[in-house]
């Protein structure tokens, strides 16, 4: 008569794991933390210079806020808009704190990807040269840019995350990626004579 | 205008194709090396740290109490404990069995008296 089944953590939306988090159910955070943790470090390893120590510190923190915090959710909004904007909270803070700018950009990181080799035939550009040009931008470009290619988030949603009016983040993703754009053509002129004169 | 406007198109048709690439290449894009598992562990023994310490708490009377008596919501309970009284008050009021009682003895005295009078009268007739 009572046919009591235990819930399929796999099938729950986030928010309600979320509300299982509260309780202190370790399965749902078991869960959470699966679907999240690869996207939140790839996220924070790539806006903190390819730091992977650090990218795991503050992938610790942010599960850390989740489970002392998680009353500060806001039913309205979406889980991952939530998440993300405490990452990019983090991120921000760190920026600041430390000046990451202009550190990452002169670190020559030894944890750094093994770059891939690219491929002539299909790809006109390697990723390592569009985050070589990202990471002259600041915080806010970068976190959108990520968002909207990575994550493949809407405006809406990436505009809640930083929260910037919508027209702002249009324009800021519109400015990143023509820069980005310009300085892969430029790159691509300059290695092309060098290619011919060492083929010469 | 013809020549302007597929220049245009033009260009907005590699913009177009250098997102989808750059999406592509980004959502491909994997780290070598995935999250360290004792992040998890230290994760899941801090929630049920925290767990714990609530469930304490829940089961003490004291929090509850103190809350009672504490000075927040003051004009609230001090509305609540003046409709108790007050209520209180009208329950005595209207609940006077025992005096009701005693009013009807005395007016069943007072009838007797009269009934005393008409025998007297009666007696006199007699005489």
């Amino acid at each position: 008569m009572f046919n009591f089944k235990p819930p399929n953590y796999k099938e729950l939306a986030d928010e309600k794991l979320l509300r299982a988090i509260v309780n202190g159910n370790a399965k749902a955070f078991n869960e959470l933390y699966r679907r999240y943790s690869e996207r939140m470090l790839y996220y924070f390893y790539r806006m903190l210079g390819k730091d992977r120590e650090l990218a795991e510190d503050f992938l610790q923190d942010l599960f850390f806020k989740i489970i002392d915090k998680p009353h500060f959710f806001d039913t309205s909004r979406k889980f991952s808009t939530w998440i993300f904007s405490i990452a990019y909270n983090q991120c921000k803070n760190e920026y600041r704190s430390r000046n990451v700018r202009n550190i990452v950009e002169k670190v020559d990181n030894p944890d750094c990807f093994p770059q891939d080799e690219p491929d002539a035939t299909e790809s006109p550009y390697r990723l390592e040269d569009v985050f070589d040009c990202l990471s002259q931008f600041d915080e806010t470009h970068r976190t959108a840019f990520l968002l909207k290619y990575r994550e493949g988030l809407s405006i809406d949603e990436i505009s809640a995350i930083l929260d910037l009016p919508k027209g702002t983040v249009k324009s800021r993703l519109f400015y990143t990626r023509k820069k980005i754009q310009e300085r892969l053509l430029e790159k691509s002129k300059v290695q092309e004579p060098e290619k011919t004169q060492h083929n010469g | 205008m013809k020549k302007a406007k597929f220049k245009n198109q033009k260009k907005h048709s590699t913009m177009d194709n250098f997102e989808k690439h750059i999406s592509r290449q980004l959502q491909n894009d994997k780290l070598p090396f995935s999250a360290n598992p004792g992040i998890l562990d230290r994760l899941i023994y801090h929630l049920q740290l925290k767990s714990a310490n609530s469930a304490v708490h829940r089961n003490q009377i004291l929090p509850s109490l103190s809350v009672l008596f504490a000075t927040k919501l003051l004009a609230w309970k001090v509305g609540v404990a003046t409709l108790l009284l007050i209520s209180f008050m009208g329950y005595k009021q209207f609940n006077h069995h025992t005096s009701s009682t005693h009013i009807a003895d005395t007016v069943q005295i007072m009838q007797a008296i009269d009934t005393t009078h008409f025998i007297m009268e009666d007696s006199a007739y007699m005489n």
